[in-house]
């Protein structure tokens, strides 16, 4: 299943980076293709995201479901395509890590290789092939989120897995997981952008 | 002489198949070659195609077990001319297309596979199979900076080839996909494309994209140069031998498909750069234009939510019209064609017109399937086992379906009642749907016959999904010789002045004769209108 997980560390507390998150208002704009949501619930949502794939760009509705609620350190969510065969799931987290870090940087997690060895090792080949294509050979570069001194900061991690299923899946799940990685990427460093620079 | 900014030898506007071919036949002669393209991708249309040329008499055919001659080739086109095809041209490319054949294979990492893809009229005179020819896959590695700069082909986003389907390949197994695509390879007309382009590149070939041609420039009745809008500003290219136009169509010009189109046109399936630039430049040089109302005729579905290049993507319907268990009909809820025939033909049928009505009867029309196929064939990106997206319209009966969609609910009822009965023993007296080989190649292999392509449609629920009039490009315009050079209004040529491909008036007329008869005839009369050009007189 593509599955990708990135962390990144903000110059904020908990409360601060949970009042952020907990709004999806304040940071669906921040999603990669985003088109727009729709608020159904404190739990549901539709979401509407433009992605490309091989020069075809498509339009698709999902619906999303949190599952979880844990203030102010997780939430959890499913989520199935209302037209497309594709279902997935993730999960925020965020961590104390007290205050003052003097370096607070934002690294990808390492990717995992869950599916065995040889699978392992095409996908990291096709992630790097992908994301070169994605980024036109340039590489993705986390924003270091200002630190001031004496101020707390949050690490917070996104973990999302998408699948497509049926009958195009296998051979779609290839290209899917690779393109999630700087999809994540840029979400979590525009959300640390915004915790870190509030207003 | 006018100044210039740059000078080369020979000029080429477009980089598909035709501009690409003529290019690199141009630069082999040695002479300092440039192909402008207009868009940011280099690869025309042809990118997004198959990548499949037509070329008859060609030396593969034999892999699949057939033969063909000159006498045999040309039987087969006249039989297709109803008076529009030009004869002469038709010769040279019959003479000319294994030769230019084996030149690509010999001057680039292109090698080509018979496909035992029937012609479109197989049962013609002179009909056979192996003449549509596939480059199977290409390292897009091998373009270097270039391949970003390669067009994508949105109906086809993975690795694979024309011959995958001869080969039995399972295009869905990832571990045949993903190690193609570890090892960035790429397929149909993007496999083509790269491999010409490398090719011509390697001869020293410029490109550049991002220009686009916009007038030539003409000194004392001679084709001399072109000015190119690059970049936001104009520059004029002296071209010292000749300008090949090899620009595609006008299929995205709304204004000239009405003008000269005989018919509704509702939507393109190339890249929607193709706006007549080269037609309206040589139409400026006084050319004479040829089989202008003509276009290579496509039925296609929309997919809500599909782009391309930020215009609604238009996708050809080829086996979801074959397989058993699919019908067309028009909003009398009658079924009008052989639905399975040849797109370009079934295309045509669209454009049929009731004169007492004064009206286009078979638009628009549907596709009605039932619950049975979609449990068995793909249908457009829905593949059995899938959801049922919302683009198919369904209802649990043939007359709520026909009130749906704005459809006759008698007619459909009826029609379909006549269908099935009709399958039931094994025929299709109306429209001879699975009479051909070629109706039931794109059918169920599985099943015997006529019953390849025809099957009954009885189970709830049913589906209709609309057809629109399409087309893959134009192919009138600036009418050439059988050196490719552009033709004035007078009968002369126009010196310096040369087209290939669909910005050129086809010489196939209303046909088309096999896969690939649209990049065969740009991959040959480009390379003769490279080779002519590079042999032409230098005048300055």
């Amino acid at each position: 299943m593509p599955e990708v997980e990135h962390t990144t560390t903000v110059a904020a507390s908990m409360p601060q980076v949970w009042n952020f998150v907990e709004d999806m208002d304040n940071w669906a704009p921040f999603l990669t293709g985003y088109q727009r949501h729709e608020k159904i619930n404190r739990d549901e949502s539709i979401w509407v995201v433009k992605g490309e794939l091989g020069g075809l760009t498509r339009t698709a509705e999902f619906k999303v479901q949190v599952t979880e609620w844990q203030e102010p350190s997780r939430v959890t969510f499913v989520m199935q395509g209302v037209q497309e065969p594709v279902t997935g799931s993730g999960e925020f987290l965020a961590t104390d890590l007290g205050g003052g870090a003097d370096d607070a940087s934002s690294a990808p997690a390492a990717a995992p290789a869950s599916t065995g060895s040889w699978l392992g090792r095409l996908w990291d080949r096709l992630s790097r092939w992908l994301l070169r294509r994605v980024t036109n050979s340039v590489d993705v570069q986390a924003v270091k989120p200002a630190v001031s001194g004496g101020q707390r900061n949050t690490q917070i991690t996104f973990r999302l897995n998408v699948q497509a299923g049926g009958a195009t899946g296998p051979v779609l799940n290839l290209l899917l997981g690779p393109m999630l990685k700087p999809v994540a990427e840029d979400l979590a460093m525009k959300i640390a952008r915004s915790v870190d620079s509030p207003g | 002489m006018p100044v210039w900014d740059e000078v080369f030898d020979v000029v080429v506007m477009g980089s598909g198949a035709a501009g690409v071919s003529a290019a690199m036949a141009a630069q082999h002669r040695g002479v300092r070659t440039l192909v402008l393209e207009r868009s940011d991708k280099l690869g025309g249309t042809s990118a997004v195609s198959g990548g499949v040329p037509w070329i008859p008499n060609n030396h593969h055919m034999h892999e699949v077990g057939t033969t063909d001659s000159r006498e045999q080739a040309l039987t087969y086109l006249r039989s297709l001319s109803l008076g529009k095809m030009d004869i002469e041209l038709a010769e040279t490319y019959v003479d000319e297309g294994p030769q230019v054949l084996r030149f690509i294979e010999d001057e680039t990492q292109l090698k080509f596979r018979a496909l035992k893809t029937p012609d479109y009229h197989p049962e013609h005179p002179g009909g056979t199979f192996g003449r549509s020819v596939s480059p199977g896959l290409f390292p897009g590695g091998e373009l270097g900076e270039l391949r970003a700069h390669l067009r994508s082909a949105p109906c086809f986003p993975l690795p694979v080839a024309m011959t995958d389907i001869d080969d039995g390949t399972n295009m869905l197994d990832p571990v045949v996909i993903g190690d193609r695509l570890a090892k960035g390879m790429v397929g149909t007309g993007m496999a083509l494309m790269a491999g010409l382009i490398k090719g011509a590149v390697d001869k020293g070939v410029e490109f550049r994209r991002n220009a686009r041609g916009r007038r030539l420039v003409i000194e004392d009745g001679a084709i001399v140069g072109i000015e190119v809008e690059q970049d936001g500003r104009m520059v004029r290219i002296g071209a010292r031998r000749a300008v090949i136009l090899a620009s595609g169509g006008f299929e995205w010009n709304k204004d000239m498909a009405t003008d000269l189109m005989g018919g509704p046109i509702e939507g393109p399936l190339s890249p929607p750069f193709n706006e007549g630039d080269g037609l309206i430049m040589a139409a400026e040089a006084q050319a004479s234009m040829a089989n202008a109302h003509e276009a290579w005729w496509m039925p296609m579905i929309r997919i809500p939510g599909d782009e391309y290049e930020g215009q609604q993507l238009n996708r050809m319907v080829v086996g979801e019209r074959a397989a058993p268990g699919s019908i067309m009909v028009n909003r009398a809820g009658k079924r009008f064609v052989n639905e399975a025939h040849n797109y370009n033909d079934v295309g045509r049928s669209f454009r049929n017109f009731d004169p007492v009505a004064f009206d286009y009867p078979n638009l628009p029309a549907w596709i009605i399937i039932d619950a049975t196929f979609l449990d068995k064939y793909p249908f457009g990106t829905r593949y059995p086992g899938d959801p049922v997206p919302a683009w198919l319209e369904s209802a649990p009966t043939l007359r709520e379906l026909a009130q749906k969609i704005g459809v006759d609910p008698d007619g459909l009822e009826n029609t379909v009642a006549r269908f099935n009965d009709n399958v039931a023993r094994g025929e299709d007296p109306d429209f001879h749907r699975g009479r051909s080989v070629y109706d039931r190649h794109y059918g169920d292999p599985s099943r015997e016959g006529a019953l390849q392509s025809l099957g009954p449609i009885g189970q709830a629920p049913y589906y209709a999904c609309r057809v629109y009039s399409g087309v893959l490009g134009t192919k009138g315009g600036p009418k050439i010789n059988a050196k490719a050079e552009v033709v004035n209004v007078r009968g002369g040529r126009i010196p310096g002045l040369y087209a290939a491909g669909n910005v050129s008036g086809g010489f196939t007329g209303m046909a088309y004769p096999g896969a690939g008869a649209t990049i065969g005839p740009g991959l040959v009369f480009g390379h003769i209108a490279g080779r002519e050009a590079a042999s032409s007189v230098n005048r300055f």
